[in-house]
C-alpha cells in the first residue's frame, strides 16, 4: 500500500506527522485525466461563488482562462457537513498544497478527503521561499476585505461561501478554514505569518482535485483577484473568469484506513447513524484530576 | 530580482494605554479562583474583564486551548484570521481573534514569562496553529489510543455542557512551533519553558474556556519519538489554573470611537 513502512516515514518524512502515500495509485490517476469524460462545466466569472458536486472517485479540475485569479476553495461531504476540511493536514502535509498532497477531514473519521493530483503553476526559481497554493484563507473576512478598504458591494470570499452553504441549509459556522489555489505566498519567518504574493499563475494553468469521497466543493473567486491588488485600490475589482470541469468518475479511491494502518475505534465518537455524536459526553475510558484549593 | 510586494493587511486599532493599565496593575488583581489540572482536560467560564492565568506546575507542558464566546460557542478563536491579523506567534498584547461575522478580538495576552532563546528555525513558545493530536495520530504512531487532546477537550467542553462538535482549533501554549519557510512543513523545538512559568489571558468578552495537557508533554525536536515513548502515554506536567478579576471592564469591539 505504501512504499515505505510507516517506521520509515517517521524519519524520513520533513512533516511533524507523516502518513503513508501510496504515491504510485494517485500517479495512476493522474493518468487517467487524459481520456477522463466531462460530467459537468461550469464557468465562473465573478464574484458569488460556486458549489459543485464532486462524486468519489472523480476529480474537479480548474482552468485559469483569463489570467492569475486566487480561487479560494472549501469542501464538506455533503451527506454530512460536519465532516469538512481541516488545518490539521498541514502537520501531515505542510502548509502548501502539492502534486499528491491530500487534504484531510475533521474527526472523527479524520481520513483523506481530496487529493492534489495536477497542478501547472510553476513557481519563480528566483524567489523560492514563495510558493503557491497555501492552506490557509484566513484574509477572506468581511471584516478583513472591508477594514482594508474593500468596496461594500463586494462580497469577502466568507461571505461568498456563507451565502453558498445557506442555500443547501447548511449552517456557516462550520466554515473555518479554506485551499487558496493559485495563490502566492511565503512565510514571514519573523512573524510567522503566511503573506499574499502576486501569483504567477498564467493563463491555461490549473489544478486538479480527486475525490476521495462524495464533496460539495465551494469555489469563490478573491476579491484580491492575483493577490497584488489592494483591496484599498479604488473601484470594484475584476475577477478574472475560471473554468470548473468536474470529470466522470475515474477510479475508485484508496480504501480508508489503508491495509496494515491502525484505526482508532470510532464508536467512542460516532452515534447510531454513523455522525460525530451530539451527546455532551466524554470519550468512554478517559480519566480525569482536578485539584480545587 | 526585485521581490515582490506582500499584499497589505488591514490595520486593528489597538488601544495600547487601555493594556498597559491592565499590566500595570496586574500584582492588584483579585484572585476568584485557582486549581491544579493533573491530567487531561479542563472547561470554565471567565467573565469579561477577568484575566485567566495558566502556570506550569512542575515542569514543560504543552497546552491546547481553546476559547470560545459564552454567548455563542460557535464563535470561537479562529486560527486562519490569527495568522493574518497578528501572525503565528502569541505574546504580550497579541490579540485572539475569533470568527466571522463579528471577528473581534476573545481575549489578549497581557504577560508571558518563557524567555524564548532564538533558534535558526525561528520557532517560539506559544504558537497559534497545530491543531490537537487525537486517537489517529496516536494509533498510527504508537499502536495505542491514550487520552488524546481531541479526547481532553471533548472531555473539558463536556464539563461546561457542549458536545465534541464544539472543539475547535486552538493555541498550543509552551510550545516552541512554526513553519520552515521553505518546505512550509510545521516545525517543533524544545520548548524554552520552565517551572513556574506562566501566561496570562485578558477575557474581551464572558468566555469558555477549555483546555488539554497534551499526552506528548514536552515536545522535542523530533515530536514523533515522544509519542513512542512510552512515559509520554501516561506522564504529563500538571498545571495551575487561575481566574483574577481585574477591575477593568472591556471596551467592547468595534472599540469605542471607531
Amino acid at each position: 500500500m505504501t512504499e515505505h513502512s510507516v517506521t520509515e516515514l517517521l524519519h524520513a518524512s520533513p512533516h511533524l506527522c507523516p502518513t503513508p502515500l501510496d504515491r504510485l495509485f494517485y500517479e495512476g490517476v493522474t493518468g487517467l485525466l487524459a481520456n477522463a469524460d466531462v460530467a459537468a462545466e461550469y464557468r465562473l466569472d465573478d464574484f458569488g461563488g460556486l458549489a459543485v458536486d464532486v462524486p468519489r472517485g472523480a476529480a474537479l479540475t480548474l482552468t485559469l482562462l483569463e489570467g492569475p485569479q486566487i480561487v479560494n476553495a472549501f469542501a464538506f461531504n455533503p451527506h454530512d457537513p460536519d465532516e469538512r476540511i481541516w488545518q490539521q493536514s498541514v502537520l501531515r502535509e505542510g502548509v502548501f498544497l502539492r502534486r499528491y498532497s491530500r487534504v484531510w477531514g475533521t474527526m472523527a473519521r479524520y481520513r483523506p478527503m481530496l487529493a492534489l493530483i495536477e497542478d501547472t503553476v510553476a513557481d519563480d526559481p528566483g524567489l523560492a521561499s514563495a510558493q503557491h497554493h497555501p492552506y490557509y484563507g484566513g484574509s477572506g473576512t468581511p471584516s478583513d476585505w472591508r477594514r482594508a478598504g474593500g468596496v461594500e458591494e463586494v462580497p469577502s470570499t466568507w461571505e461568498q461561501f456563507a451565502a453558498l452553504l445557506a442555500e443547501r441549509e447548511v449552517p456557516a459556522h462550520i466554515l473555518r478554514e479554506n485551499l487558496c489555489l493559485f495563490q502566492r505566498s511565503k512565510i514571514d519567518a519573523e512573524r510567522m505569518r503566511i503573506d499574499i504574493l502576486p501569483s504567477s499563475a498564467v493563463v491555461g494553468d490549473r489544478v486538479t482535485l480527486f475525490a476521495e469521497i462524495d464533496l460539495c466543493v465551494l469555489l469563490a473567486l478573491s476579491p484580491y483577484v492575483d493577490g497584488g491588488r489592494p483591496a484599498s485600490t479604488p473601484g470594484r475589482p475584476q475577477p478574472r473568469a475560471v473554468r470548473a470541469v468536474v470529470t466522470s468518475y475515474l477510479v475508485d479511491p484508496l480504501p480508508w484506513p489503508y491495509p496494515g494502518v491502525d484505526y482508532p475505534d470510532l464508536s467512542l465518537y460516532l452515534d447510531e447513524h454513523g455522525r460525530r455524536s451530539t451527546t455532551g459526553e466524554p470519550t468512554r475510558g478517559i480519566q480525569f484530576q482536578v485539584r480545587p484549593e | 530580482m526585485t521581490v515582490p510586494a506582500v499584499l497589505p493587511r488591514p490595520e486593528y486599532p489597538f488601544p495600547r494605554e487601555h493594556y498597559d493599565d491592565i499590566v500595570m496593575r496586574r500584582e492588584s488583581f483579585r484572585t476568584v479562583s485557582s486549581l491544579v489540572v493533573e491530567s487531561t482536560g479542563h472547561g470554565f467560564r471567565v467573565k469579561g474583564g477577568q484575566v485567566f492565568r495558566l502556570t506550569l506546575e512542575t515542569g514543560p507542558q504543552v497546552i491546547d486551548l481553546c476559547i470560545a464566546s459564552a454567548d455563542d460557542p460557535h464563535d470561537h478563536l479562529f486560527p486562519g484570521t490569527q495568522m493574518a491579523i497578528e501572525g503565528g506567534r502569541v505574546g504580550r498584547f497579541t490579540r485572539l481573534w475569533g470568527m466571522p461575522p463579528r471577528s473581534r478580538p476573545l481575549a489578549t495576552c497581557v504577560a508571558d514569562s518563557v524567555h524564548n532563546s532564538p533558534v535558526p528555525r525561528g520557532t517560539r513558545d506559544h504558537f497559534c496553529h497545530g491543531a490537537h493530536c487525537n486517537p489517529h495520530l496516536w494509533q498510527l504512531y504508537t499502536g495505542q489510543h491514550p487520552r488524546s487532546c481531541y479526547d481532553n477537550l471533548r472531555y473539558g467542553f463536556a464539563m461546561l455542557g457542549l458536545h465534541q462538535r464544539y472543539i475547535h482549533d486552538n493555541l498550543n501554549l509552551f510550545m516552541k512551533g512554526g513553519y520552515d519557510p521553505f518546505s512550509g512543513a510545521s516545525i517543533v523545538d524544545e520548548s524554552d519553558s520552565r517551572k513556574g512559568d506562566f501566561i496570562e489571558f485578558y477575557a474581551e468578552a464572558d468566555l469558555l474556556v477549555v483546555l488539554s495537557l497534551c499526552p506528548a508533554e514536552e515536545p522535542s525536536d523530533d515530536l514523533r519519538d515522544a509519542w513512542n515513548s512510552s512515559d509520554a502515554v501516561t506522564s504529563v506536567n500538571p498545571i495551575r489554573v487561575t481566574t483574577l478579576d481585574s477591575g477593568t471592564p472591556p471596551l467592547g469591539w468595534p472599540l469605542p470611537g471607531e
